[in-house]
């Protein structure tokens, strides 16, 4: 009993510093180079917005902005405030420098489906492997599929790029409209329909539009 | 021989001329276009004496043997930059340059200040020098790039390459591309060709196709190219035996990657000659 008091009491402790920490800001600039002796701060610390710093006379602080590609380096005596894309600075000397930030880039046919690479980011094996994903035979361009229904029956909604729980239902009719439960699916998600021993595998586009819309482009038929 | 016989094998050679003729430049030429020259592979491997290993390239690998070894084996892979710290400070104060095949996307540093610091001096440090490049592959709209302290520690976009490759419609990957479409309307160079431009070698400017992608093709001696187990490196670099560094990567394009028993394996034309993955490492090859 004590054992699962502590751990309720380490578990309330936890989410109470996790929300002092979103109440402070989020990290928006890393300390590139620092030079003199600054209080609170080290090279390569991460940085909240709102957070101030004091710089002493022969100070010299080098940030990157992590969303802007933004450099600035603020040399003297002053205060520094973080923003979201850029400093607040008084007193000190504010030289700014943009960088070109990493970017998507426009792919041709067959450069898309495969790299050489390893992804580290997070608990290993959560989702299916792209490649062992069967072709869709649909790809629809609403999050709110609807399912042409045979006859009545129990019709499944599995997840196959990310580990999801299965979603089951009673469907009758001519028509399942997945839009009505109030649910949506996420788009660029690959799912496999199962009802009455039949399945197919559809995708929701990564351009789908929210919801419902019209019936054709959300159609899925087995 | 008789005038029928002469008719019959008149005929067979005009059927084996139209069948010949038809392979070559019809629908089915594109079809055996890569398995034959995924075929050229073995009869070169058996064929013809095995190519020296190369001197200009060496491989650090992610291996088995890493995620078996301490004190890589005690955390998860998200948690080991601060392991490779010491690695790629001794590898870049020798090799012409060094590039991940790996992404490290997320970091720990929002849960434990300073988790990652001397990671990111190290890559800070390296970038610096214009001898580390790091990599970012995209499947779908949106890239998977390095964490954005990583991004900020290498300067940015200009030390950040795609890693995607060209997969043929049969799954086999055969080209590397050499080159990508930007955003701002330029060319991006890919992580190979942005490290063969900083190996310091003179390189001559491969043969492509149309679309800009390079043929693969692959040294298949046993050994052909260095590979280290980063457990190893780990250990060595924590030695501090700098020689050692200095004798495998001096001047050398050195790539760090994964070589595992199930993760990130592809289809090549390289499947069809046999192959035995192995990595040395100081302890192994230096005593």
């Amino acid at each position: 009993m004590k054992q699962a008091l502590g751990a309720m009491l380490l578990a309330a402790v936890a989410m109470l510093g996790a929300g002092a920490a979103q109440a402070q800001g989020k990290q928006a600039a890393v300390v590139e180079d620092l030079t003199g002796k600054v209080a609170g701060i080290e090279v390569f610390d991460f940085l909240d917005t709102g957070k101030t710093i004091t710089l002493p006379a022969g100070a010299r602080l080098v940030l990157g902005y992590m969303q802007s590609c933004t450099r600035e380096t603020i040399t003297g005596a002053g205060s520094v405030t973080i923003g979201e894309g850029g400093s607040k600075v008084t007193g000190a000397k504010l030289q700014q420098e943009q960088l070109k930030c990493a970017a998507a880039n426009q792919l041709a046919q067959g450069q898309a489906g495969k790299s050489a690479a390893m992804v580290f980011r997070g608990q290993p094996g959560s989702g299916r492997k792209k490649a062992d994903i069967p072709q869709p035979s649909a790809v629809l361009m609403y999050t709110a599929p609807a399912f042409a229904v045979a006859k009545p029956g129990q019709l499944t909604i599995e997840r196959l790029d990310v580990a999801e729980t299965v979603q089951v239902f009673q469907v009758s009719g001519k028509l399942f409209d997945y839009g009505k439960t109030g649910k949506k699916l996420d788009a660029g998600g690959f799912y496999r329909v199962e009802l009455n021993g039949q399945s197919t595998v559809f995708q929701i586009s990564l351009e789908a539009g929210e919801g419902s819309g019209p019936l054709l482009m959300r159609l899925v038929r087995f | 021989m008789t005038a029928a016989k002469l008719r019959d094998l008149a005929v067979v050679a005009a059927l084996a001329l139209a069948a010949a003729t038809g392979l070559a430049v019809g629908p089915a030429a594109d079809w055996l276009r890569g398995p034959s020259l995924d075929l050229l592979m073995p009869l070169r491997h058996h064929l013809f004496a095995p190519s020296p290993p190369s001197p200009h390239v060496a491989v650090i690998a992610i291996d088995e043997e890493t995620y078996r070894r301490p004190p890589f084996n005690a955390a998860p892979q998200a948690a080991w930059p601060p392991l490779l710290a010491p690695v790629v400070a001794a590898v870049t104060a020798e090799a012409a340059v060094l590039g991940f095949d790996v992404v490290y996307s997320t970091s720990l540093d929002s849960v434990q200040r300073g988790f990652e610091r001397d990671f990111l001096i190290a890559l800070r440090n390296a970038a610096r020098t214009e001898r580390l490049v790091l990599g970012k592959v995209q499947h779908s709209a949106h890239p998977i790039l390095p964490h954005g302290g990583q991004q900020i520690a290498v300067g940015g976009a200009r030390n950040i390459r795609p890693l995607n490759v060209f997969e043929d419609s049969d799954g086999v990957i055969r080209r590397v591309p050499l080159a990508f479409a930007a955003p701002d309307g330029g060319a991006e160079p890919s992580l190979a060709a942005e490290l063969a431009q900083r190996s310091g070698k003179p390189v001559q400017p491969p043969q492509v196709d149309g679309a800009g992608n390079m043929l693969l093709n692959f040294n298949t001696a046993p050994g052909a190219i260095p590979t280290y187990s980063l457990a190893d490196l780990q250990a060595c670099a924590a030695a501090e035996r700098a020689e050692y560094f200095r004798t495998h990567f001096a001047g050398r394009v050195v790539i760090f990657a994964t070589v595992l028993d199930v993760e990130d394996r592809r289809l090549t034309s390289r499947r069809l000659v046999p192959m035995a993955d192995g990595a040395a490492g100081c302890r192994s090859i230096a005593g």
